[in-house]
């Protein structure tokens, strides 16, 4: 059986917790490591999607899908970008993400940027945190109107 | 003048005096949108005012951080080492979510002088 669910949320902080426990309520019953590490997840790319999304002509809200079955779980969350919206630090990330074997080399390396100067705006630890600390698989598609961010991890790996 | 709470939403952080250091307990779910414009400030103003003292740093009790709270815990243990505390730090190594998340912290603290992170 698949456990899914479908949300549309405006690009609002106070959301978020309202969402987790949307998906916390699917996963009811589950490991309970397994869903701290689920809602890392959902919470790293909806503050993402909140903190860097743009509203445009086809995109006002953040779309979220859940889905829970016997074999893996996935999570797709897509936002708006902006005709102009300089994506650049985002592919970077992406690209290192995807080129990277070790991806906890690359959170290690990010903290110890952070601890030679922990003053620096911003942690851009998220993406690093989902595929390091929570093992989940990340991708992306984007156009020229959203940017969709998919996280899957095997049931039998979590 | 040492404050000795910190509350913000579901997120608090609690100052005690025992009788050799001085426990700094993290509580709740830290989920703010800018933990740093808030967390610095507090923190800041703690490792100056203990300045020379024993600390424990308690995060068993944390249920829940956003990445962007990293870096005010980093800010904050380091400033404890470069003002010559013995800086205990301890996470719960029993929930994989702080294990997952501390091990790195601990792995980049290795660097900085009398600070011990332990999973317990």
């Amino acid at each position: 059986m698949i456990n899914r669910i479908q949300i549309e949320i405006t690009p609002v902080w106070s959301l978020i917790p309202e969402v987790k426990e949307k998906i916390r309520n699917i996963m009811s019953g589950m490991n309970s490591n397994k869903i701290d590490f689920t809602m890392i997840v959902v919470s790293e790319l909806l503050e993402n999607a909140i903190k860097y999304g743009e509203m445009n002509t086809r995109i006002a809200n953040i779309s979220i899908i859940f889905e829970l079955d016997q074999q893996m779980v996935l999570m797709s969350i897509k936002n708006g970008i902006g005709e102009y919206q300089n994506l650049d630090s985002f592919l970077n990330t992406m690209s290192k993400i995807k080129t990277t074997v070790n991806k906890k080399s690359l959170y290690l390396e990010r903290l110890q940027e952070i601890m030679r100067d922990p003053s620096l705006p911003g942690s851009k630890l998220g993406l690093y945190r989902i595929v390091s600390e929570s093992e989940f698989d990340l991708d992306f598609h984007i156009d020229e109107y959203g940017l969709e961010m998919l996280a899957t991890k095997k049931f039998w790996e979590i | 003048m040492l404050v000795k709470e910190f509350k913000v939403d579901n997120f608090e952080i609690k100052v005690s005096e025992q009788t050799d250091e001085v426990k700094i307990q993290w509580l709740g779910r830290s989920e703010a949108r800018n933990p740093a414009e808030i967390l610095n400030p507090y923190l800041d103003n703690i490792a100056n005012q203990l300045r020379g003292k024993n600390i424990l740093i308690d995060y068993t009790k944390l249920e829940f951080m956003n990445s962007s709270t990293v870096p005010p815990i980093i800010k904050f243990i380091k400033s404890c080492s470069v003002n010559g505390m013995i800086t205990n730090v301890h996470y719960n190594k029993n929930l994989e979510w702080q294990s997952a998340s501390f091990m790195p912290l601990k792995t980049v603290c290795i660097i900085l002088k009398n600070v011990i992170v332990t999973g317990i």
